[in-house]
């Protein structure tokens, strides 16, 4: 369960509000998969609008940063950031492997969809909305970027962030050694059918000398000398 | 890139020396690769030697718990996390996403691992052990020892630094995902 503190709170009702609905979002697809309630399409579709969902909301993120015209080197980072993630999200379908069975895939995207936004939200989120209020305040956005860039995170915070990092760590370190494990029964495939191959031309090669030793023994010509 | 400091003393003395020691290893070998003053053969040395210490290095500290009788709770936990080192490490020897990589590339990769983890390591889990061990030298029950010290009083500063080192960490298993997804690709399309 991913439970919602208000070490979340980023004080923009827009924002405040995605976050928590995807907060809900996350348990309820969490307790459906450890229940197994879901049928295969049900959790299919669930996690799309999960994806769907997230999506939207970091756009309209983005939106919202540049109405209130945020420094411009603020905003390119907290851009990549969201960039850097929809690939990371859009390559888990295209590599989760179909042995896999798919509540265990579920199961991995929905962890690193709530770790991420975590992470995301404490180390990033936090801060837009911070420059935000201070520009509501009156001050320039390059002053707004100055104030937050010297503020450091309170200890409670960053353990909130190391405990979700720590996760994505290791997730992604047994999902490289999941994909060592397939890269290497593809080779070992692979060298299977090319011993097949050699196989399959050398006989070919017997056929045809034999072939041709007939042929040579049969002297049709002959025939019409 | 990386700068040793009084934040990551044990004063266990043995146990300080060997963690200098391979910081120093890590900032030499790092000056060399910049300064490409490094063949091949040395490059193969340098990874067995790294990987030697700093496996040699998880073992004495190993019996250093033994000996003082740390608390089990602490001791199987940290244990467990030297496994965990011991593993990745071996992983990295025989990557299939190397293959087709320069030797080169797989030194900078095992630096970056080993200073990143071991950042982590000492501050999140060695220091706990350190502060242990010197209650039990001091007369304390190594279950009151390990009571004492589970409400912990580490510097703030601490946690920034090793958020940045699991930061990193995550991110270097992210590219290693996708460089080995897009071998991956590669391949399955030379097949069909
Ligand atoms: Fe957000
Ligand atoms: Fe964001
Ligand atoms: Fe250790």
């Amino acid at each position: 369960m991913f439970i919602w503190s208000n070490k979340f709170e980023t004080k923009l009702d827009l924002v405040d509000t995605q976050h928590k609905n995807l907060f809900d979002l996350l348990n309820k697809l969490c307790v459906n998969i450890k229940n197994g309630i879901k049928s295969e399409g049900e959790l299919d579709s669930a996690i799309r609008l999960l994806i769907h969902y997230t999506k939207t909301h970091l756009h309209d993120e983005e939106l919202l940063m540049q109405d209130s015209r945020i420094d411009n080197r603020f905003f390119t980072r907290h851009r990549m950031e969201h960039n850097s993630f929809l690939y990371d999200v859009d390559r888990f379908s295209e590599f989760s492997s179909s042995d896999d069975g798919s509540t265990d895939k579920a199961d991995k995207i929905v962890r690193f969809i709530a770790f991420w936004l975590i992470f995301h939200i404490l180390g990033t989120d936090l801060a837009m909305a911070e420059q935000i209020a201070c520009i509501k305040s009156g001050m320039t956005p390059q002053q707004a970027f100055e104030t937050v860039k010297e503020q450091k995170l309170d200890s409670v915070t960053v353990k909130m962030m190391l405990d979700a990092v720590m996760n994505l760590w290791m997730d992604s370190k047994n999902a490289h050694a999941n994909l060592e494990k397939k890269y290497k029964g593809l080779e070992i495939k692979c060298k299977n059918l090319q011993e097949k191959c050699t196989d399959l031309e050398s006989k070919i090669q017997t056929v045809l000398v034999e072939t041709i030793d007939y042929e040579s023994d049969f002297r049709p010509f002959d025939l019409y000398k | 890139m990386f700068s040793w400091s009084d934040k990551f003393l044990t004063n266990i003395d043995i146990l300080d020396i060997e963690h200098k020691n391979l910081f120093n290893l890590l900032a030499t070998l790092t000056t060399k690769l910049q300064l490409r003053k490094i063949d091949d053969e040395d490059i193969e040395s340098s990874i067995s030697i790294l990987v030697h210490y700093s496996k040699n290095h998880l073992h004495h500290e190993e019996l250093i718990m033994r000996e003082y009788h740390i608390d089990y709770r602490h001791f199987s936990k940290h244990i467990m996390e030297h496994s965990s080192f011991r593993y990745d490490i071996d992983r990295f020897k025989n990557n299939a996403s190397s293959y087709d990589r320069r030797i080169i590339g797989q030194l900078e990769q095992i630096i970056r691992f080993i200073t990143h983890w071991f950042t982590f390591h000492i501050l999140s889990t060695d220091l706990v052990m350190a502060e242990q061990l010197a209650l039990i030298k001091s007369g304390k029950d190594p279950r009151e020892a390990y009571d004492n010290i589970k409400d912990n009083k580490t510097d703030p500063e601490n946690f920034n630094l090793m958020l940045d080192s699991v930061i990193n960490l995550w991110f270097d298993a992210r590219d290693d995902c996708k460089r080995l997804e897009e071998s991956l690709t590669k391949n399955i399309d030379n097949i069909i």
